[in-house]
């Protein structure tokens, strides 16, 4: 277990995957600042009895559809290096065993993510300082409530991005889902949208009702599971 | 001779379409077995069902006596395999690519340099495989394989879309595996001239079935040597020759005899000579083993 995710490391070598990790939080926080800088009066007004709240939810708003992104392309760009080379024909005739090489697949995309994430919380904080905002007013539940749950809680996205991305060659599907994921989970329609994994991370932050949590848990799990089991079982075809 | 690997009745089933059926393979310890065909004949299926890429549809493998349905770690940390062809993590280089298969299998990292050298591709090796040629990648497929000292081998067509001097490259490096290291090797190839330099036995496969499988040297006995004769009378000459107690025939105007040995056109000579025949001119050919792969596969096409 242990090889294959060194192993995984080794192959971002060059990729530019790195970029991605620290162009997401930068461009959120970027957009943030001038939003918060050209409309500085009229937010500054609005939120004014709690400017820490105001600004990190701001960052949280546009923070999740980023993640969301970062997750599907992330998952793609894991999965693409083997599907363009018909690497998985010489590492499914490895002594490695496919559950492995998932894992090794999934816990990459959780990994980048969440550094991702920690990115924005601690660039959420220094911009808000950079904004003037009185640091002994910061509240660190909000830092999480508005940063890292929300990654937490796209953890089912995340595991079922992994699950198409890798059993699927083309990756124009499991990249089309996602986007459209993203988008509807931008809207509220009754009944449906909930449903949505994409849609977890925001449900949180309007209602922050724990037992999404377990919601999330059980989605993790249930994709995570069923995808490993899809790609242990699925044939390795010329590529 | 123990065997190495044994397919059983292997099958596999595409659609309504049957790619390999009912498949016995069987290689001996210490082989180079040639597994022939022409293309989309069936080896590749063949070869991924050996490796557990693909699920046969019925029948099983067995390598070195195990199933491999049933103990497929165990058995893949025996052999190594180079299967379409590779074409790596093209942004790492060459010793970067094959410190991944290294660490993967769990062999020692000396042996990185050691299979580098043996493909000679040390000088290339810190060069990113972005920019290797297509032969370069085909060895450093094999530098792979090698990895772990399998003791059997499997090389899916490791010469297709090579140039000569490549062709040649690989045939040299087989050779060697087999006899320095004492390697089991199954090799695929759609061009019998390819291998039959290097094999020891043969299989040949059409359109999913085994149509023979045995020693090199049994298929070169079915090759035939054949005396050609052109003389100005043919039904004449023909006359004369059958009455002497040769197996002639006619074909496209010349007299056709077999071949054994060099009395037989002398003394063939001397007879149409005697008869009042011109000769014109005397051949003789051998027909290759490439004719009779050719004919092997043909002759089933027309049957099925």
């Amino acid at each position: 277990m242990k090889t294959a995710i060194v192993v995984e490391g080794w192959k971002m070598k060059r990729r530019g995957l790195w970029w991605l990790v620290f162009i997401g939080p930068f461009g959120v926080l970027l957009l943030q600042y001038l939003n918060f800088t050209i409309r500085y009066d009229w937010l500054i007004q609005q939120h004014k009895d709690d400017l820490w709240g105001g600004w990190l939810s701001n960052v949280g708003f546009l923070g999740i559809p980023a993640v969301l992104l970062g997750v599907a392309l992330v998952a793609s760009q894991l999965a693409q290096v083997e599907h363009q080379t018909g690497m998985w024909s010489l590492l499914c005739a490895l002594p490695v065993s496919k559950r492995n090489l998932y894992f090794a697949k999934w816990i990459w995309t959780l990994v980048l993510i969440l550094i991702s994430t920690v990115l924005l919380s601690v660039g959420s904080i220094g911009v808000g300082a950079l904004l003037d905002f009185p640091l002994d007013e910061l509240s660190l539940q909000d830092v999480l409530l508005y940063t890292v749950i929300p990654t937490l809680l796209a953890i089912p996205a995340l595991s079922l991005q992994v699950w198409l991305s890798t059993v699927r060659t083309q990756q124009v599907l499991p990249l089309a889902i996602g986007i459209f994921g993203i988008l509807v989970s931008q809207m509220m329609i009754e009944g449906i949208t909930e449903l949505l994994p994409w849609r977890w991370p925001v449900s949180y932050m309007v209602n922050q009702e724990n037992e999404l949590f377990l919601w999330a848990l059980a989605g993790a799990m249930l994709f995570f599971v069923v995808g490993m089991g899809h790609f242990r079982r699925k044939e390795v075809a010329l590529s | 001779m123990s065997v190495i690997l044994q397919t059983s009745s292997l099958t596999k089933k595409l659609g309504n379409q049957t790619a390999v059926d009912s498949v016995n393979l069987s290689v001996p310890k210490g082989a180079v077995y040639g597994f022939l065909g022409p293309n989309g004949a069936g080896k590749t299926t063949t070869i991924r069902m050996i490796l557990g890429l693909l699920r046969p549809t019925s029948g099983e493998v067995r390598i070195f006596d195990k199933k491999m349905s049933k103990d497929r770690a165990g058995i893949l940390r025996r052999v190594g395999a180079l299967v379409e062809s590779p074409s790596f993590y093209p942004h790492l280089t060459g010793r970067e690519n094959v410190k991944i298969v290294q660490t993967l299998k769990g062999v020692p990292a000396s042996e990185i340099s050691e299979v580098l050298q043996l493909v000679r591709l040390q000088d290339a090796a810190d060069r990113k495989v972005k920019g290797y040629s297509l032969g370069m990648k085909q060895r450093l497929g094999i530098a792979t394989a090698m990895l772990g000292q399998p003791e059997l081998l499997l090389l899916d067509e490791p010469t297709n879309g090579l140039d000569p001097a490549g062709i040649q490259e690989i045939r040299h490096v087989i050779r060697q595996l087999a006899r320095e290291k004492g390697i089991t090797i199954l090799v695929s190839s759609h061009l019998l001239s390819e291998i039959e330099q290097v094999a020891s036995h043969i299989g040949i496969l059409q359109n999913g079935r085994l149509l023979f499988q045995d020693r090199l040297e049994s298929l070169q006995a079915k090759a035939h040597e054949t005396v050609h004769f052109r003389v100005n009378q043919v039904e004449q000459a023909s006359q004369a020759l059958r009455t002497a107690g040769f197996l002639s025939h006619t074909e496209a105007g010349e007299i056709l005899l077999p071949y054994e040995g060099d009395q037989v056109i002398a003394r063939a000579t001397k007879i149409l000579v005697q008869t009042g025949v011109d000769v014109y001119g005397i051949g003789h050919t051998k027909s290759t083993l490439e004719d009779l792969f050719m004919n092997l596969t043909a002759q089933k096409e027309h049957v099925s």
